[in-house]
């Protein structure tokens, strides 16, 4: 495991000072990817000293952009495992070894975090969240066919030769739906690991209103035909 | 001829001029849209054409029928635009991330 080049991209629009705490909770081993997504004030003065790789989009193109960008550059770099972690603290850092280890020893494409596994991590999500989810969860379910224990969770790895197939065509949030048509299309060995999300103030200020949802929805359908 | 009918004339003819140089090279287009213009022309001159052509529709008047097609025709231009949005959106993105990766710095 320690010969292994692991990424981390970390897609960050209007962090502030929690990318840089998330940033420094993250083990040193890995190579980490900060995209900044043209944010209003440019991060790259804050994260100084914190050894990271740093790539802005010089106009905001949305998450789903941000974390194609990354993959395309942990693949540039050689990169044999790639992860997506969000920027504003809710992920644990302690999942990410649990991630490479059964992307390893399932010799897995991909593995996608749930928070709906374990009991335990259930009970730290708010009510109005899990009934957003489970909708999402049954949405996803029909557009795709893929019938998963957590929508939208954004803690997922995958080997290099998975990500250089994966390319999101949704710019935005709806990339999250997207990359389980994309496991479906490349037949992609796939599972799911139980992942603790903690909920602050901040992550659910920046999280998605419930009516994005719905423009997910529409953006997965519309482009699916026009595209 | 009345004032309307002298109007929607003038408007046909200077859409139909300029046109001509805005669908510079798109000959498909060019033709279409300039054909349209030429009915529309020879329909407000004499609408009667247009009547008969709306009765044997099953239609009823003229205007009903100009009406469902403008609809129609409208729908259809703004798929055709919103997918050469989505493939220009699709074009800028690949600009954006070349750059911003040929500019990734360690820091």
């Amino acid at each position: 495991m320690t010969n292994l080049k692991v990424f981390i991209i970390i897609p960050s629009y209007n962090e502030g000072v929690v990318l840089k705490n998330t940033i420094l909770s993250l083990p040193k081993e890995y190579n980490i990817v900060v995209v900044d997504d043209c944010s209003k004030v440019s991060s790259a003065e804050m994260l100084e000293g914190t050894s990271v790789y740093y790539l802005r989009h010089e106009i905001n193109l949305g998450q789903g952009a941000a974390l194609q960008t990354g993959m395309d550059f942990a693949i540039k770099n050689k990169a044999d495992i790639i992860i997506h972690f969000d920027a504003d603290g809710q992920h644990d850092k302690n999942d990410i070894p649990k991630f490479i280890d059964k992307l390893i020893e399932g010799n897995y494409d991909i593995v996608l975090g749930s928070r709906f596994l374990d009991k335990m991590h259930i009970k730290s999500v708010p009510k109005i969240k899990i009934i957003i989810l489970k909708i999402a969860i049954f949405v996803n379910g029909l557009l795709t066919g893929m019938w998963l224990s957590d929508a939208h969770n954004g803690f997922r790895a995958m080997t290099s030769k998975a990500a250089s197939l994966i390319y999101f065509k949704e710019n935005r949030m709806a990339h999250a739906s997207e990359i389980l048509l994309q496991i479906k299309k490349h037949k992609f060995r796939f599972t799911e690991i139980s992942t603790h999300i903690v909920y602050t103030d901040h992550s659910m200020e920046k999280g998605q209103p419930w009516h994005n949802s719905l423009n997910i929805l529409i953006d997965l359908i519309v482009n699916k035909i026009l595209k | 001829m009345t004032p309307i009918q002298i109007i929607l004339i003038f408007l046909g003819l200077l859409i139909f001029l300029t046109s001509y140089k805005v669908l510079n090279n798109k000959i498909f287009y060019r033709s279409i849209f300039l054909g349209s213009i030429l009915i529309g022309m020879i329909l407000v001159l004499n609408q009667k054409i247009l009547d008969v052509i709306s009765s044997k529709l099953g239609v009823g008047r003229g205007v009903d029928l100009i009406f469902y097609i403008v609809i129609t025709v409208l729908v259809y231009c703004l798929i055709i635009f919103y997918r050469k949005l989505l493939k220009q959106d699709e074009m800028i993105t690949k600009i954006i991330r070349n750059n911003s990766i040929n500019s990734a710095k360690k820091i």
